[in-house]
C-alpha cells in the first residue's frame, strides 16, 4: 500500500481524497469503471468513521480471544502498559458479515415467536491456515460482556457424530459408507438398575428388513439423517474411549466423561472448540491450531514474537474424505438440506446440525473450501430455546456463508478414491438405474463384493 | 515498521480495529467502506482479497515471486524464521500452492523441526495433484526428517 501514513484518511484527508479520485480516474481510463460511477464515487466524502476511544473495541469478542491467546505468553502488565503492537488475523469483512447474519436471523426468529432472550454466537476461520477471521459473542456484537463464542460451553448434540463415523471409517476393512447399521430399538443396561434407551429425533426406527434383521440403514444415511440409535450402536461397537481418542485428535481439549451418552453429544464445548474440531475435517485431516494473532511487535516495530503456522497430520486423508462426502450429503439431502434456501445456487458445502436435549441448544458447524464456521443459538439460563439445529443455527450459518463469497468444495476425486453405485436397501453393488441406487465414494479395493438384484419386491420398506 | 508481517495491527491496549490493505483497489475499497480503529502498518499484501481467489492469477503470481526472491535471500543468510514468515505470507496469497508448502517444509527441516517438516511435506503432497516430481521430493524430505528423528 502506498504511503499509509502520508495518505492517512483521518489526519491527511485532503491527500487521501485526492489519491482516491486519482485511482478512480485511472480505473475509468482503463475502462474498468463506468464514467458515471466514477463521477458519483468521486463526489462522495471519504466516509471514514471517527476514531474509537482507545479503550472501547468495536469487536470485543474477537479482542477477547486475542487477549487470551496473548496471556499464554505475556503478563497483564505487559499487555496493559503502552507499547506492544499486535497483528491479528481479524478479517473485518468476514467479521461484519457474521455480525449482520447473527443479528438479522435472531431478530427474525424472535418475530416468529422464539423467546426474546434468544442469544447466539459464531466463529469463522480460514480453512487454509487456521486463522480466526470473525468472532461474534452475542446478539449485540458491540457489547463487551459474556463472550458466548468462547465461554458458552454447551452440549453439542449431533455435532459429535462425525467423530463416531470417522472412527469407523478409519477401519476400512470393517466399515465403509455402505456398511449396514442397525437402527432398531436399543436398551442398554448401564448397571445399578440404570438403563439407556436412546431415541431417534422423530421417535421412529428407520431402515428396512434384510436377511432377517430389521431396521438396517447405510452408514452414510445414518449420518446424513442423524439417526441416534444407529450411531449409538456403532459407537458402542467401537468403544467410547476410541471415539474420545478421535475427538482429541480433532482438537478437543475439554474434559470428557466416558459414557455411552457421549456418542450422542453429551459433551460440552464452546463454539470456538467446535470450530477447531471441524477445521481439522475441513483441512482433510491436518490439525492446525486456530490462531487470532500473527505477530507481536514492540512500539518501534521490532518483532518480539511470531505465531507461526503449525500443522500436524492427525488423520489419514482417505477416511476424512469419505466422512466429508457424507457431511456434504447432509446439506444436500439430510438434516441440513434447508441450507439450499440460504446459499447461492450450486454452492457445495459440508456440515452438521446439532440439537441438545429438550431443544436447549441449536448448533450448526460446517465448511466450504475456504471457510469453516460454527454457530450456536440458545438461552443464557439454559431454558429450552425451542429450536432445532436446522431451524435455528443452520439459518444463521447459511446467511453468514452466503455473505462471504466463499468457494464451493471441489468436485475432483482424490487418487485413492472411487465412486461406486450401491443399492441403498442392502449396501450391495447396484446398477446405476436401480430404483434405490446411490453413488458413494470408497477407498479403492473396499467396495462390497455382492451384487444386488435390484428387484423392487425383494425387500419391503 | 519494516516490510513486516501482514495483518491487522493494533496496540495492545487498543485493539479496536483494522485496516487491511492490499492494492490500490483495496485502498479505494477500504476508504469507501472504512471500517474502524487504528491504521494498519505497511503492508503489501492483504489477507483475503487474494486468498478468496485461490487460482493463481498473474498479479498474485507476481506477488508470490517477489516474496520467494526475498525467501531466497533470507535462506542464503540462514535466517530461517524470517524465511518461514515470508513463506507464510506467500501461502496467504496462494494457500493451495503445493510448492510453497514444500518450501516451508524445507525451512522447518533446516531448523531441525522434523515433526513439523514432515507434516508440512504431507500437506504439500495432499495438494500436489498430478505433480509426481513434487510428491517424490516430499517423500524424500519425510524420509530425511524421520531418519533425523531416530538418529538424533
Amino acid at each position: 500500500m502506498k504511503g499509509p501514513s502520508y495518505y492517512d484518511p483521518r489526519r491527511r484527508s485532503a491527500r487521501a481524497l485526492e489519491r482516491r479520485n486519482l485511482v478512480l480516474h485511472l480505473l475509468e481510463e482503463q475502462g474498468k469503471l463506468d464514467p458515471d460511477v466514477v463521477q458519483r464515487a468521486s463526489a462522495d466524502a471519504l466516509a471514514v468513521l471517527p476514531q474509537n476511544s482507545t479503550r472501547v473495541s468495536r469487536v470485543p469478542a474477537f479482542i477477547d480471544l486475542v487477549r487470551r491467546q496473548l496471556r499464554r505468553d505475556y503478563s497483564d502488565t505487559d499487555l496493559n502498559s503502552e507499547g506492544l503492537r499486535i497483528f491479528t488475523t481479524l478479517d473485518p469483512i468476514v467479521q461484519r458479515a457474521t455480525e449482520k447474519a447473527v443479528s438479522l436471523q435472531l431478530d427474525r426468529l424472535q418475530r416468529e415467536g422464539i423467546d426474546a432472550d434468544i442469544q447466539g454466537a459464531a466463529v469463522v476461520a480460514n480453512v487454509n491456515d487456521g486463522e480466526v477471521q470473525a468472532v461474534v459473542g452475542g446478539r449485540d456484537p458491540r457489547f463487551a460482556g459474556f463472550n458466548r463464542a468462547l465461554d458458552a460451553v454447551r452440549p453439542i448434540g449431533s455435532l459429535i457424530k462425525p467423530a463416531v463415523y470417522l472412527t469407523a471409517l478409519m477401519q476400512p476393512e470393517q466399515y465403509t459408507l455402505a456398511s449396514l447399521l442397525d437402527d432398531s430399538p436399543l436398551d442398554v443396561d448401564m448397571g445399578g438398575g440404570e438403563r439407556w434407551q436412546p431415541q431417534n429425533f422423530d421417535h421412529q426406527n428407520h431402515g428396512i428388513s434384510y436377511e432377517g434383521k430389521n431396521h438396517q440403514v447405510l452408514l452414510n444415511d445414518a449420518l446424513v439423517h442423524s439417526y441416534n440409535i444407529a450411531t449409538a450402536r456403532l459407537g458402542m461397537a467401537m468403544g467410547v474411549p476410541v471415539v474420545i481418542d478421535t475427538l482429541r485428535r480433532l482438537g478437543a481439549e475439554r474434559p470428557l466423561t466416558e459414557y455411552p451418552a457421549l456418542l450422542l453429544g453429551a459433551a460440552n464445548f464452546s463454539p470456538l472448540d467446535v470450530t477447531q474440531m471441524y477445521h481439522t475435517l475441513s483441512a482433510g485431516g491436518f490439525r492446525i491450531p486456530l490462531r487470532a494473532i500473527r505477530a507481536v511487535l514492540t512500539a518501534d516495530g521490532q518483532p518480539l514474537q511470531r505465531y507461526p503456522l503449525s500443522v500436524t497430520r492427525a488423520f489419514d486423508s482417505k477416511p476424512v474424505y469419505l466422512l466429508n462426502s457424507a457431511l456434504r450429503a447432509v446439506t444436500r439431502e439430510g438434516t441440513g438440506q434447508s441450507l439450499q434456501y440460504y446459499l447461492p445456487e450450486g454452492m457445495v458445502v459440508a456440515g452438521k446440525t446439532g440439537t441438545s436435549d429438550e431443544l436447549r441448544d441449536s448448533w450448526f458447524a460446517g465448511f466450504s473450501e475456504t471457510h469453516v464456521a460454527t454457530v450456536w443459538l440458545g438461552l443464557d439460563d439454559n431454558r429450552p430455546a425451542g429450536l432445532t439445529g436446522s431451524r435455528g443455527a443452520l439459518r444463521v450459518w447459511g446467511d453468514i456463508l452466503s455473505r462471504l463469497g466463499t468457494r464451493s468444495l471441489p468436485a475432483d476425486l482424490p487418487a485413492e478414491i472411487e465412486m461406486v453405485w450401491i443399492d441403498r436397501r442392502n449396501g450391495l453393488l447396484s446398477d446405476d438405474d436401480c430404483p434405490y441406487a446411490v453413488q458413494l465414494p470408497f477407498i479403492i479395493g473396499t467396495q462390497p463384493d455382492g451384487q444386488s438384484t435390484c428387484e423392487l419386491d425383494v425387500l419391503d420398506e | 515498521m519494516t516490510d513486516g508481517d501482514t495483518g491487522n495491527e493494533c496496540s495492545s491496549h487498543a485493539c479496536a480495529g483494522i485496516l487491511p490493505t492490499l492494492s490500490v483497489l483495496w485502498v479505494v475499497f477500504v476508504v469507501m467502506f472504512a471500517l474502524t480503529g487504528c491504521a494498519g502498518g505497511l503492508v503489501t499484501t492483504g489477507p483475503d482479497a487474494a486468498s478468496d481467489d485461490m487460482g493463481a492469477t498473474r498479479d498474485t503470481g507476481r506477488a508470490v515471486a517477489t516474496l520467494l526472491a526475498k525467501v531466497e535471500t533470507q535462506e542464503g543468510q540462514a535466517h530461517w524464521e524470517r524465511a518461514a514468515a515470508l513463506l507464510e505470507r506467500a501461502l496467504r496469497i496462494e494457500p493451495r500452492n503445493a510448492q510453497l508448502w514444500h518450501r516451508l517444509a524445507k525451512v522447518r527441516l533446516q531448523q531441525g523441526r522434523y515433526g513439523m517438516a514432515e507434516s508440512l511435506a504431507q500437506k504439500s503432497s495432499a495438494l500436489a495433484k498430478d505433480d509426481e516430481a513434487l510428491k517424490r521430493r516430499n517423500a524424500e524430505l519425510i524420509e530425511i526428517a524421520r531418519r533425523a528423528v531416530t538418529t538424533s
